[in-house]
């Protein structure tokens, strides 16, 4: 459990991350507050995922200082694009968690993929990508 | 006296031992016409025999309860031994994969009464038969072929009344698919997960 509980460790630290540079290049008040809660969002489950293994005395990889993004974040479109692509990666991250976990830390990683999923569907209804939905969130394309 | 008597009953012939036990000859005696405590008690447990007749009932009951085991026993072997398995027992997400059929029908049925919902409700209905498609590969069923032609189509209602009701329906089987996803093996986990979180998307996306 420990390796894919780090993964998905490293995939909130990114989000936290990523959505810093989201958060400059929106412009809206909906957009802005959207954002801040899926920072949050974001900012809970890596709390929860950092005691779990101090808890299981898994050492997790320090988390890098900066990352390379994908692509330039320059505007709300792109900003709007890394947000899809963030919560698409954190369901990906938590998907293995489901197999080598049972009872309340599945129910966990079930809820944080299912968490992520639904704002990569409020992001691309944003950014007006169609369809909002993927038949299968947390696997890989 | 008597209540000597009365209990002695149960074991008679300790009673008749007891009241030997002054006559010159006892072991003969005893030999002769009365068994042991632990002769009966032998002859009880193997055949109920006739030393039992100073206490029907409780001869009635061990009979009965000798019965009683006895049946249960051919029982127990005959499902072990004799009787074929039961033909099929349904796979434990045979109600997933029927509900994903019936999400996409549904779906399906909105399109026909509501042609201005196809754009938006089109895609949801694909991510169902997704579903039923992955799930019935990984029970080892075919799938019923269905397609919207064959399925009767719904009164038509206003369209937010059609959205509002396939919203619900969506976070009923969000619910269905966690709960399945809580109880299914490690190997299905994932696939379960991706499901309950992919018709939370749909609840969110009929919003």
């Amino acid at each position: 459990m420990n390796p894919q509980l780090g993964a998905a460790l490293a995939a909130e630290e990114a989000a936290i991350y990523a959505y810093g540079v989201i958060g400059v290049n929106l412009n809206s008040r909906g957009d802005e507050t959207e954002a801040r809660m899926a920072e949050q969002a974001h900012r809970v489950r890596r709390d929860y995922l950092v005691a779990r293994m101090a808890q299981l005395k898994a050492s997790a990889a320090p988390s890098p200082a900066g990352y390379d993004l994908p692509f330039p974040v320059t505007d709300r479109a792109s900003a709007l694009k890394l947000a899809v692509q963030v919560e698409d990666g954190v369901a990906q991250s938590w998907r293995p968690v489901l197999g080598v976990t049972t009872g309340a830390d599945r129910g966990t990683a079930l809820a944080a993929m299912t968490e992520a999923a639904v704002r990569a569907t409020r992001w691309r209804r944003l950014a007006e990508v169609t369809p909002v939905t993927l038949p299968f969130p947390g696997r890989p394309a | 006296m008597d209540k000597r008597l009365y209990a002695a009953g149960l074991e008679s012939p300790a009673a008749e031992t007891e009241r030997n036990a002054l006559r010159p000859e006892p072991v003969e005696r005893r030999t002769e016409s009365a068994p042991s405590a632990a002769h009966g008690a032998s002859l009880m447990v193997l055949t109920g025999a006739v030393r039992m007749s100073v206490t029907r009932h409780s001869r009635r009951w061990v009979l009965g309860a000798a019965a009683g085991l006895g049946a249960a026993g051919l029982t127990g072997c005959g499902l072990l031994d004799d009787e074929p398995e039961p033909p099929e027992v349904p796979d434990p997400l045979q109600p997933l994969l029927d509900e994903a059929v019936a999400l996409a029908a549904s779906y399906d049925r909105a399109i026909v009464s509501q042609p201005g919902l196809a754009t938006r409700l089109t895609p949801l209905a694909d991510d169902h038969r997704a579903h039923a498609t992955e799930l019935a590969r990984l029970i080892g069923k075919s799938l019923p072929s269905t397609s919207a032609s064959s399925v009767p189509s719904a009164p038509a209602g206003a369209a937010a009344e059609t959205v509002a009701s396939l919203r619900t329906a969506e976070q009923t089987a969000q619910k269905n698919a966690v709960a399945a996803c809580k109880s299914a093996p490690a190997d299905r986990a994932a696939l379960v997960g991706s499901i309950a979180a992919c018709r939370a998307t749909h609840a969110e996306a009929l919003r």
